[in-house]
């Protein structure tokens, strides 16, 4: 039985919102992970996964970005399943020299992290000052595409157009420096 | 189902991903799922960026340009953040002030006998007595020859006769030693 405080109340609302994004990004997540693994138990484990880590970490994330961070883990856990599964003989290994080896990945992580964000925060003063707008107004001030519209004075598939093309940029920006990150964290589990 | 050209399919994404895609819609968009990889590979990337762009520093606290550029939500969103530093170091000026103003006030309103140095009067007789006493050995210079002669002189009478009268001279306020002249007054009348 809880009781909801003014202290605890922020944190209940926020594990309620949580959990019904998950409960609505449930049946997409499905889908995407079937797509991706071979079983349904897999896929089933893969959830829980998700939800633990869900859990775990949530508070963390920003709102905006909540759904889509449930999307990433759930293909993080896939590619983990892959290799886990290709690499079983040297699971033992791995979990042998975990305990030494994790405080050195925790701050590799840290410093790819750091680096990656530095270089993010520089590819968007790169971006047009229009998408600059609009990339600011729907991440970080959480406005719609037809309020983004309304307010710039553009058509909402513009908003939209716009929107995606400078995702798709600072992707392209940061897919170099995200295969030496995979590189290196695949060299670290052999 | 496939109507849609892949750019339309992206955007699909997007509007997902941000929790905007009209429900009607979301039927299609998962039957889309799971039948192309290359839309879940997609919606997985897109993800991606969405988290980093999100977790990211805003380039409103970076590239303060880019606040003067676009809405009043905005430039109200920069002021608000620069003004709630510059309060904290308002705040902090302010009791640094405070405290030195307080030390300063209870430094002078502090009763000033405290600031005073002790004086002469503050001192124990005994303490005055045993200073005189050693005034006045010090100034002796012992040698061998004279050690005999200094041993046979009566210098507890000498000295603090010297020095009484010393301080008589110099002091107006010598009723403090009364008692201690009359002694040796009267020391002088049994001996003699």
């Amino acid at each position: 039985m809880s009781t909801k405080t003014p202290e605890n109340a922020e944190h209940e609302d926020s594990d309620e919102a949580w959990r019904r994004v998950f409960l609505e990004s449930q049946p997409t997540l499905r889908a995407f992970l079937r797509r991706r693994l071979a079983q349904e138990a897999d896929v089933e484990d893969c959830l829980q996964t998700v939800f633990i880590k869900l859990v775990q970490r949530g508070d963390q994330v920003p709102l905006v970005a909540r759904r889509a961070w449930l999307f990433r883990v759930a293909a993080n856990e896939c590619a983990r399943h892959w290799r886990d599964r290709s690499t079983t003989n040297r699971v033992l290994v791995k979990q042998a020299t975990y305990e030494s080896s994790n405080h050195s990945d925790d701050h590799l992580q840290r410093l790819v992290a750091a680096e990656t964000a530095e270089q993010l925060l520089q590819s968007i003063q790169n971006l047009p000052e229009n998408w600059q707008a609009i990339l600011r107004l729907r991440i970080h001030e959480n406005l719609t595409f037809q309020q983004i519209a309304d307010q710039l004075q553009i058509p909402l598939g513009t908003a939209l157009t716009q929107m995606r093309r400078a995702l798709q940029r600072l992707r392209e920006d940061l897919q170099p420096r995200q295969d030496e990150a995979s590189e290196s964290e695949r060299g670290q589990e052999q | 189902m496939n109507e849609l050209s892949n750019e339309a399919w992206r955007e699909q994404c997007l509007l997902y991903l941000l929790g905007e895609l009209p429900t009607e819609r979301l039927a299609e968009f998962e039957a889309r799922l799971g039948e192309a990889d290359w839309f879940g590979d997609e919606l997985a990337k897109m993800a991606e960026t969405i988290q980093l762009v999100a977790e990211a520093p805003t380039p409103c606290q970076a590239s303060p340009p880019l606040c003067v550029h676009d809405a009043d939500v905005d430039s109200h969103a920069c002021l608000d953040s620069h003004s709630g530093s510059s309060r904290l170091v308002l705040l902090a000026i302010t009791l640094a002030a405070s405290v030195m103003i307080a030390f300063v006030v209870g430094k002078q309103t502090r009763d000033p006998a405290e600031n005073t140095v002790p004086n002469a009067a503050t001192f124990t007789e005994a303490t005055l007595v045993a200073r005189a006493w050693a005034q006045s050995v010090s100034v002796l210079q012992l040698d061998e020859e004279s050690l005999s002669e200094f041993a046979m002189n009566d210098l507890v009478l000498d000295g603090p006769e010297e020095f009484f009268t010393r301080e008589t001279e110099s002091d107006a306020d010598d009723s403090a030693f009364a008692w201690i002249v009359a002694a040796i007054d009267d020391g002088d009348q049994i001996d003699g």
